[in-house]
């Protein structure tokens, strides 16, 4: 028996068979959706995309921003190391005579605001300065054995071997 | 094909869109509507792929030209498909003279294909132009006269008639071809 019968109005088979039919057909979209695009936009319906034009030229802003960013961070870092290197130079090329002067500033400053402290910090501190003192003395005498400063202060302060250890650097 | 982020907007978002010129925001209307509008275009006009294009798109620029006035009282996919229905009439009634050799009531007479049967599709191919493109509508997409007069711009009359001649038609062509397929 075939699905179409000879009455007019559908059958349950005949009205199934339609609906079977599929209703969506792919055909070559992309060249027919692309083909659509032109012609919506020749019509003046569709604005060709602003987005893109845009987006380059975020695109290119962006790449020489970055560029810019990248040169100057280089420059600064060059420039940094630069002036690092010179003040290794510096510090190497600096004399031992204004080494001294600049450790015996510190070292008298220290005992400035020793002077200032509570007691409990006092009696360690002075311990500290006694036996840098007599350290430094030694070191004095090293220089000049006839130095009288650096005697008196040998003497007054004891000077035996080991004095030198006992000296706590910070 | 790339998928865009309007892909996955409502209509209700992308017809605005489209209507100011956004054209990612047809894309995605396009490709979600479409298939269904390509399959009913293409089965009203007896499988012409080519022609079937330039119908559907003929249709997307009816309907873009006018989306201001969709009004949302049906689907869009709805409206969109009666514009197809009324673009691809006009292209039957255009190709007409080409086919005037063929008399309008008689199915074409084509050969059956290797096979020796026949299934529903073909048959519709085979049909009249007028009786196919009512029986489409009726009996595969669910017009009911009324629409299918008003869009194709024939009385009601003539549209039942175009139906009933279609059915006949496509009922004798099964059974004959089921009668060669024994």
């Amino acid at each position: 028996m075939n699905q179409f019968t000879s009455n007019d109005d559908l059958t349950p088979e005949e009205t199934a068979a339609f609906l079977a039919l599929p209703r969506d057909v792919g055909g070559d979209d992309r060249i027919a959706e692309e083909h659509t695009v032109r012609a919506l936009r020749e019509a003046g319906l569709l604005v060709a995309s602003q987005r893109r034009p845009v987006k380059r030229l975020a695109l290119v802003g962006g790449a020489i921003a970055a560029a810019a960013v990248i040169f100057t961070a280089g420059a600064l870092y060059g420039r940094a190391l630069a002036a690092s290197a010179a003040d290794r130079e510096a510090s190497a090329a600096q004399s031992p005579a204004i080494q001294v002067q600049q450790a015996g500033t510190a070292y008298v400053s220290a005992l400035v605001r020793l002077s200032r402290a509570s007691d409990t910090e006092r009696t360690p501190g002075l311990e500290a300065g006694t036996a840098t003192l007599r350290a430094a003395a030694t070191s004095l005498a090293l220089v000049n054995p006839n130095d009288p400063v650096a005697h008196r202060i040998r003497t007054s302060l004891g000077n035996d071997a080991t004095s030198d250890h006992s000296v706590i650097w910070f | 094909m790339t998928l865009t982020p309007a892909d996955g907007e409502p209509d209700q978002v992308l017809i605005p869109a489209v209507a100011s010129g956004d054209e990612a925001a047809f894309r995605a209307l396009y490709r979600r509507h479409t298939p269904k509008l390509r399959g009913l275009v293409l089965r009203m006009l007896g499988g012409q792929q080519f022609e079937a294009d330039d119908v559907v798109q003929d249709s997307w620029l009816r309907a873009v030209g006018s989306i201001r006035q969709f009004r949302g009282d049906s689907s869009f996919s709805s409206w969109l498909n009666g514009i197809g229905v009324r673009v691809t009439w006009e292209a039957i009634r255009r190709r007409r003279p080409l086919i005037a050799l063929v008399a309008d009531d008689e199915p074409r007479r084509d050969p059956p294909d290797t096979a020796g049967r026949l299934d529903l599709e073909d048959a519709l191919r085979r049909l009249p132009d007028e009786q196919r493109t009512v029986v489409v509508l009726h009996d595969v997409e669910g017009f009911g006269h009324e629409a299918i007069a008003e869009s194709l711009g024939i009385a009601i009359g003539t549209s039942r008639s175009h139906l009933s001649r279609a059915r006949k038609a496509l009922r004798a062509m099964l059974s004959s071809y089921e009668r060669m397929a024994k």
